[in-house]
């Protein structure tokens, strides 16, 4: 359940009340539709014998109705990044030919997509096929509040673009199981139309997860982000007019095919106002009663308000402040997050490390023992625990960490940045395969500066469900788990090695850290 | 021989049959299968270059196998075989290196004209010191240093004497010096670690590969340059067999692969050959 997420419903206690049905939202506003034409032109190829004839078709040609902020200056050359329905520069080669939520249907491009790349045949289209838009780098429509704080570590994110296409071609698709665009033959007219909504952050790329929203309501029309594809973008300054400074990172979900029928469409309407709300989960019943929904009903009388704190009595609930002015706003939509209990608490001195590969720069910071160990001075206090049954979906009670780093790999010099955080487990058991359920044995891991493991000196933590890729290796008596984040999934307020771990080759002088397991 | 993808609901479960008891599991994080599979390719390969690292000491031998032959072997300076090789530098090149043995790491080799624009014997020498102003005013290099790796190296022409810089180059240092006709091929998208996921933009300069160009001292560039990287044999396979690339796999050297290369003849954007680069420690 959720509480209620706005008006005088809520309560301290609320357990006479009789609980509304409704949904929270992260994000409740207007949007004032613009719209602008919008064609896609892609290329035809045709061989006969030893001969290649390229064309062009016109695949979608519609109008598109909605929201987007507008580029701070015009093209600059190859170097403008396109990100969601954005116009394409025919003049641009690369990935910026097409709009970044139009690259996981790239069929609706043509034969041979996947050649859009510098000094190949494709060149000798541009300045003919791309996203055409009526608007180009200017702004479209508006939009009431555009920031809004996500869920988990997602941070503050903002609506970069929103919109909806109602594709009026009847010249193609064809509707043919002959048609030459590739696997995913349109049939319908109806199956060029689409909606896409792009976030922006400015610390990490939006997750692709409930975090970011559940589903987009526009109108009363509701999508679920479930049903979207979704596709990454990071850009700094020089490839995005949009960006001032640093990298930006955009995420850019896209509905199409049977999720967007003409009747949703209208439904929605063209130009002007329309309520849009981005959604953290489905309708349910709500509670009105804070202590109902923060203690899972196990507070009792007297109930007192200076018990809610955040990591207080009875939740660890982002958003709630965990002292000082507390007020009953601060709980309107929120879900408990409850207390959880470490698994393992231990604190380690870190190292720093790097390696001059003939191909490949290698710089860790932090502890490795299992290959290319750290300074043996780099240790953990207490690097072995006892889990109560299992760990990473393997029955066990036995688990060691072997290795616990930051770590830089590629072959340019080694940056101050880390790509990814490392941790690698042995954990003892008879069994060679685990399904490897995310929430199976740990659900996240959290450093500290120093001994204290207060919240105020978190360095940074990763939930095990954000992991990129975890590598189980068989060894016999034991599973070696080799656990792998990006740098993007890690929340912290920095990503640096310094910051983390310190750069100094002598442990004693990185300080000492804790880790604890939850 | 071959890579296996299982694609779940919430991930994906790779198996490369040379590793069968490393279990790799991607998760999917709202990707499509499309998404996904480039996920789990550079995940591979990023596993390979950071688990499977083979460190470059000073008493070792690489074997370079091209189109699946031996083609060379590369000898640390201070073993038996490479003192031998430097031996016969400093009799007929004496005065083009001051030392050809500064540093314990460089490896030396003798290698025929088994690819353009080699056309004679001749010898290899690299050097893992900072390349000497000399080589790079004599060979018209850039000034730029940020453009180049760690190390550089010297091809010596046994019959007419003459001698080539193979200069080593980052990603963006290539496309900063590379020749205006030259052509880059397509090439394998999970090398790149951008977050944009497809297609890969070739400018983008965070990527996990490094290039070669060999210079004349007329400040010419060869047409032909190599392009280097890290990965596992089945991974190269799979890329090569999906665009026609002719590759041969060599099932004894699987343990002992560092880096693969390909040659690329630039005018056209062709990649001729690929190499493997394995490595092997001698006493």
């Amino acid at each position: 359940m959720a509480l209620v997420s706005s008006g005088n419903q809520i309560l301290l206690k609320g357990t006479s009340d009789t609980n509304p049905t409704g949904q929270s939202f992260y994000l409740d506003t207007t949007i004032t539709s613009g719209s602008t034409s919008c064609d896609v032109v892609a290329y035809t190829k045709t061989v006969e014998g030893p001969d290649v004839f390229y064309g062009l078709e016109t695949t979608l040609d519609g109008t598109v109705y909605g929201f987007k902020t507008a580029q701070t200056s015009s093209y600059s050359g190859s170097t403008r990044l396109a990100r969601g329905f954005d116009d394409t520069n025919p003049s641009l080669s690369g990935s910026q030919v097409l709009g970044s939520g139009f690259f996981d249907n790239i069929d609706w491009f043509g034969t041979n997509p996947e050649t859009i790349q510098t000094g190949v045949t494709w060149w000798t289209g541009r300045g003919v096929v791309g996203i055409i838009l009526g608007v180009d780098s200017g702004s479209l429509g508006s939009i009431g509040t555009q920031s809004y704080t996500g869920g988990g570590s997602a941070g503050t994110l903002e609506v970069h673009h929103f919109g909806l296409f109602n594709n009026n071609s009847s010249n193609y698709p064809n509707g043919t199981s002959g048609s030459t665009i590739g696997d995913q033959v349109l049939d319908t007219q109806a199956e060029g139309n689409w909606i896409m909504l792009t976030l922006k952050s400015t610390s990490a790329s939006p997750p692709p997860s409930d975090d970011s929203f559940y589903s987009v309501i526009i109108n009363g029309q509701e999508f679920l982000r479930s049903n979207a594809a979704s596709v990454s973008q990071a850009s700094s300054a020089a490839y995005d007019s949009n960006v001032s400074s640093g990298t930006h990172y955009y995420r850019t979900w896209r509905w199409d095919a049977s999720d967007v029928t003409d009747s949703d469409l209208s439904a929605i309407g063209t130009t002007g106002s329309k309520s849009f709300k981005l959604s953290q989960g489905a309708s349910s019943t709500l509670n009105t009663g804070i202590s109902e929904e923060m203690s899972g009903g196990t507070d009792t009388d007297p109930i007192e308000f200076s018990d809610y704190y955040k990591d207080g009595e009875f939740h660890a609930t982002t958003g709630i402040p965990t002292s000082g002015e507390i007020k009953f706003s601060d709980f309107y939509g929120k879900t408990r997050t409850p207390l959880v209990t470490a698994l393992h608490t231990t604190s380690f001195v870190p190292d720093y490390n790097t390696f001059a590969i003939y191909s490949t720069n290698v710089a860790n910071a932090g502890i490795r023992t299992s290959a290319f160990a750290t300074d043996i001075t780099a240790i953990f206090a207490d690097d072995d625990f006892n889990p109560s049954n299992t760990f990473l979906g393997f029955t066990t009670n036995d688990v060691t960490i072997k290795d616990f780093y930051t770590n830089y790999s590629n072959t340019s010099s080694v940056p101050s940045v880390y790509v990814d955080f490392r941790v690698t487990f042995d954990i003892v058991t008879n069994e060679s395969t685990a399904t490897l359920d995310n929430t199976d044995g740990f659900t996240k891991i959290e450093v500290y500066e120093g001994t204290n493991t207060s919240g105020t000196n978190n360095f940074f933590s990763v939930n095990l469900a954000d992991a990129d890729s975890i590598t189980v290796s068989d060894y016999g008596s034991y599973i070696r788990a080799f656990c792998v984040w990006s740098a993007s999934d890690v929340s912290g307020t920095t990503t640096s090695f310094a910051n983390h771990f310190g750069t100094s080759t002598t442990p004693s002088t990185n300080g000492t850290h804790t880790i604890v397991i939850t | 021989m071959a890579i296996t993808y299982t694609l779940e609901e919430n991930k994906a479960v790779v198996v490369d049959s040379d590793y069968p008891n490393d279990v790799h599991h991607f998760n999917r994080k709202g990707n499509n299968d499309q998404v996904l599979l480039n996920r789990c390719r550079r995940g591979l390969q990023k596993h390979f270059a950071t688990q499977n690292i083979i460190t470059h000491t000073s008493n070792m031998r690489d074997d370079v196998y091209m189109g699946g032959t031996l083609g060379r072997s590369d000898y640390s300076i201070g073993s038996t075989q490479g003192q031998a090789i430097k031996t016969k530098l400093e009799a007929d090149w004496a005065d083009e290196v001051s030392d050809y043995e500064s540093n314990s790491l460089n490896l030396v080799s003798e290698y025929g004209a088994d690819r353009e624009p080699y056309v004679n014997d001749s010898i290899s020498w690299y050097c893992f010191d900072a390349m000497p102003s000399s080589v790079v005013s004599d060979f018209g290099l850039s000034s730029n240093s940020d453009h180049f790796r760690e190390w550089w190296g010297l091809k010596f022409d046994k019959v007419t004497k003459a001698v080539l810089c193979k200069a080593v180059y980052n990603w963006s240092g290539f496309l900063a010096n590379k020749r205006d006709d030259m052509v880059i091929p397509y090439l394998p998208e999970w090398l790149w670690n951008s977050d944009i996921e497809h297609p890969v933009d070739y400018h983008d300069g965070d990527v996990n590969l490094y290039v070669a160009m060999i210079h004349d001292k007329d400040e010419n560039i060869d047409e032909h340059y190599d392009i280097y990287f890290q990965a596992p044999q089945n991974l190269v396979k799979e890329f090569c067999d999906a665009n026609s690339i002719s590759f041969t796999h060599n099932g004894d050297i699987t343990d002992n692969i560092m880096q693969y290369g390909f040659t690329v003849k630039g005018t056209t954007g062709e990649i001729k050959y690929v190499k493997t680069y394995t490595r092997y420690f001698i006493s």
